[in-house]
């Protein structure tokens, strides 16, 4: 069986046990009932699965046009969820025009150059308790914005430079995770493992990225602290994750900052992979980092800042390195709709190359059925 | 003067009647099924609960939070009081679960009496309802800060 063939197979796999099981939750329903006091006003009938989604327009246009910097994107992505008691069923499906970027996922149609369409994310959680949950299936890497990475939920309309580049995008297999809350803070922690992937850089075609794929482990402590006094949030996460390719092992430690203090927010990530190649050659890094400073000037509009900056391969040094800062405004009428507007400033090869400078355009409704 | 000093009076007096005859704030209260083992809770804890972020009480009871219609009065004076957020960040909040947790928001019903009645019939529910319309099918919750 093709490695394609047991993706589409597992899928089906995970759909037919979360039809079963909702077929099985309804005959439950329909057994011996308890007498209820009568609801005045009862709540209107539900769909069956939980249905939401998002569909975004971005532009990003920058100086160096002949370079990958310039593109329109319209895209958009469905989450489907059902929860079974203790069970939590939740799956991702996304279609976007511009797939030579887009690394993620597993392909539910052959690829195009003007669409792709893919499975993100198909996972059954179950909750033994929310200190102990057990997750599998096909799941993102834990780092705070590749889960959080949504055109409807972000403040910026493009991502940082980090993501998809320093740690893997998803992987194949399960994880023990769960929360723990005590009077003021708690922690959350992560422990997973499986079939990660991530895209291969400075292959021979720049626009059409390999995916790697490799056995990985990993774990992520984020620690919730109590810090009412002081601000109204401040979680502060460690992330470590271990690789084992074919001709490489890879170490990866990444941090973590989420701030918030009344209007201000402030986002930050640092992830670092170090490469230790098994055949004879030199050991090489990447590594990363976005700081991300918001304001929230009224009720519905955000003024958002970026720090960027990534070394790609460590290498190819006075090639790969990229910073960008980025100034922007989001409006958002209602919080399922974002206007977002960025004015962004590259600098490439540490400096030596001159700055180029760029601007981005989003717009995105947010969705969820009754 | 006198009349100076008799036109100040009856302008604290009439004040003074204008502020107690006048409209009062509504006061409301947070209800819980008459099964439920807390009779108080701190305001954080019920903030995870409503968000879901915890989703069992320590017995092993489902947490149901309930939710009142947008723009309600009760429910901006949960979202400002308990939750110290606003209603748009709540809806910003619950985008974001659905997104990366397949979780969705609480139940919403249309009314107090809705709220109350459902509380009364499920051991885990928790709502906010006016504290008026508190009778003895539901238990007050007390709110520690």
């Amino acid at each position: 069986m093709s490695k394609t063939n047991l993706q589409v197979a597992i899928f089906f796999v995970c759909q037919s046990v979360c039809v079963t099981g909702w077929l099985k939750a309804q005959d439950t329903a329909s057994g011996p009932k308890v007498e209820a006091p009568p609801t005045p006003d009862p709540p209107p009938a539900k769909f069956p699965l939980d249905v939401a989604g998002y569909i975004s327009f971005r532009a990003l246009n920058a100086d160096d046009l002949d370079d990958h910097h310039f593109y329109r994107e319209y895209g958009g992505s469905i989450f489907v969820s059902k929860k079974i008691g203790r069970w939590l069923f939740h799956s991702e499906f996304n279609a976007n025009s511009a797939s030579e970027f887009d690394t993620e996922g597993i392909h539910l149609a052959p690829r195009s150059p003007n669409l792709n369409v893919t499975l993100e994310t198909a996972s059954v959680n179950y909750n033994w308790h929310d200190s102990l949950q057990m997750e599998a299936g096909f799941l993102f890497v834990p780092t705070y914005f590749r889960t959080h990475r949504y055109q409807s939920t972000n403040l910026t309309v493009d991502e940082p430079l980090m993501d998809q580049y320093v740690f893997p995008t998803a992987f194949k297999g399960a994880m023990l995770h769960g929360d723990k809350y005590f009077e003021h803070g708690g922690f959350s922690y992560l422990i997973y493992g499986g079939i990660s992937q991530e895209p291969e850089i400075f292959t021979t075609d720049a626009t059409s990225l390999e995916i790697d794929r490799a056995r990985a482990i990993g774990g992520k402590l984020v620690v919730h602290f109590p810090s009412s006094r002081f601000f109204d949030a401040l979680d502060i996460g460690y992330h470590r994750l271990e690789q084992r390719f074919d001709d490489r092992n890879e170490h990866l430690d990444g941090a973590e900052l989420r701030l918030e203090k009344g209007r201000i927010q402030l986002l930050g990530e640092f992830g670092r992979m170090s490469a230790i190649p098994t055949n004879g050659q030199a050991r090489f890094f990447r590594q990363g980092y976005y700081l991300q400073p918001s304001y929230r000037i009224a009720r519905q509009l955000f003024a958002v800042g970026n720090y960027d900056w990534l070394n790609r391969d460590s290498r190819y040094a006075d090639e790969s390195g990229l910073a960008r800062q980025s100034a922007g405004l989001t409006y958002r009428p209602r919080p399922s709709i974002s206007l977002k507007i960025e004015a962004d400033r590259y600098q490439e090869e540490r400096g030596r190359a001159p700055a180029y400078y760029g601007a981005s355009l989003g717009v995105v409704y947010f969705f969820h059925l009754p | 003067m006198t009349r100076l000093y008799s036109l100040g009076l009856a302008l604290i007096v009439l004040s003074a009647l204008g502020s107690a005859g006048g409209p009062r704030e509504e006061e409301f209260v947070l209800i819980v099924n008459r099964s439920n083992q807390f009779d108080s809770l701190n305001r954080s804890k019920i903030g995870f609960l409503f968000l879901r972020k915890v989703s069992r009480w320590p017995w092993g009871a489902e947490a149901e939070p309930i939710d009142m219609p947008p723009h309600e009065p009760a429910r901006r004076w949960f979202s400002k009081q308990v939750l110290r957020t606003t209603e748009e960040q709540v809806d910003e909040y619950w985008i974001d679960q659905r997104a990366t947790r397949g979780v969705n928001p609480p139940i919403q019903v249309p009314s107090a009496a809705a709220a109350k009645a459902m509380v009364a019939a499920r051991p885990g529910a928790i709502a906010y309802i006016p504290a008026a319309a508190v009778d003895g099918t539901v238990k007050v919750l007390k709110v520690d800060p």
